[in-house]
């Protein structure tokens, strides 16, 4: 049984009626509320937050004072935080981030491939500079972090964000050990990409078979 | 695992069959002075020439169509979701059309829409 506690925030209005959760958003939204249609609300404390727990698929209706030409960009933001959902408690290398505080902080997707010489890992991280991503090796952990600064002076008229600000750290455990020495690492259109060769000792090797 | 999922990337170009391209909508920010709107749309993995930005009927169409990533192997483990982008905004009338400007810099796309003159707050001037 996993449960998440959505906590509105001032500008966040939560409305539960039987088996809908309906958030309202003013247009200065910000991403404290989260929600998933695959939850349904157990409990509900007025003043702090709504308990919610995965069970029964609900139907989730968001509700967005401004306007949005196509109806497909709103089912699409819904499947992108479905998909959230299901990423945060389903990852196998995701059970540190079950804390309450992460649901509001930067996660940035990451993958992991591997050929027989070598373990990729990319992170998708826009809007980055160079200095600001830190690559650490240890041992068979890499971690990738940094910091992404809001920008000061946000728009005396309006400001809506969506995006995440402020710092973020990833780790992967990987199933070998690595040479750090001869790890690359590159930074392109907002996709940070490192290689790390495997060490010798962890390379698949034959062994021949001796007639005797 | 590794043979039944696909490199994700690979499933941006399917050859063979028809292809129904899916665009996810990316992340702005909206901001706005008494200037200009400033949108920032997260486009990671999209360079300059997969950018498109058009104004039709009113509407700005933001599009982001990414290259495949150039990784040798099998995945081991996978979140990104690499799709193209596209999102599409109604554009209030007091934006000038004619001055709209976009850059793209590290997979951040950055529109820049002014607003006309008649709309920009105004001083007035006591007898």
């Amino acid at each position: 049984m996993r449960q998440i506690v959505v906590y509105p925030a001032s500008d966040c209005r939560i409305e539960l009626y039987p088996n809908v959760l309906v958030l309202r958003l003013s247009h200065l939204s910000s991403k404290d509320c989260r929600y998933s249609s695959r939850w349904h609300a157990t409990s509900f404390s007025s003043g702090n937050g709504i308990t919610l727990e995965r069970q029964k698929p609900v139907s989730i209706i968001r509700y967005q004072p401004y306007s949005q030409s196509e109806l497909s960009t709103a089912f699409d933001r819904l499947a992108t935080l479905r998909e959230e959902m299901d990423r945060f408690f389903d990852s196998p290398f995701g059970s540190f981030l079950r804390s309450p505080g992460s649901l509001r902080s930067w996660s940035p997707p990451l993958d992991v491939y591997q050929d027989k010489d070598n373990f990729t890992v990319v992170v998708e991280l826009p809007g980055l500079k160079r200095e600001n991503i830190d690559i650490s090796l240890r041992d068979d952990s890499l971690t990738v972090s940094g910091e992404r600064k809001a920008e000061e002076n946000r728009g005396e008229q309006g400001f809506s964000a969506e995006r995440f600000y402020g710092s973020f750290q990833r780790t992967v455990k990987l199933p070998t050990l690595v040479d750090a020495n001869h790890a690359k690492a590159s930074y392109q259109d907002g996709i940070l990409k490192v290689v790390l060769p495997k060490a010798e000792s962890a390379k698949p090797k034959q062994i021949a078979v001796s007639v005797s | 695992m590794n043979d039944v999922v696909p490199n994700p990337d690979q499933r941006l170009q399917t050859p063979g069959r028809a292809t129904r391209e899916v665009y996810a909508t990316p992340m702005v920010d909206v901001e706005s002075t008494s200037e200009s709107v400033v949108l920032r749309a997260e486009v990671p993995g999209v360079s300059k020439a997969g950018i498109d930005v058009t104004v039709e009927n009113g509407n700005l169409i933001l599009v982001g169509h990414r290259q495949p990533l150039d990784v040798s192997g099998d995945p081991v483990y996978l979140e990104r979701r690499p799709t193209h982008y596209r999102r599409v905004y109604e554009l209030d009338p007091s934006i000038d059309t004619d001055k709209i400007s976009a850059r793209v810099e590290d997979g951040v796309l950055t529109v820049t829409l002014p607003k006309a003159e008649s709309v920009k707050p105004r001083k007035i001037a006591l007898e």
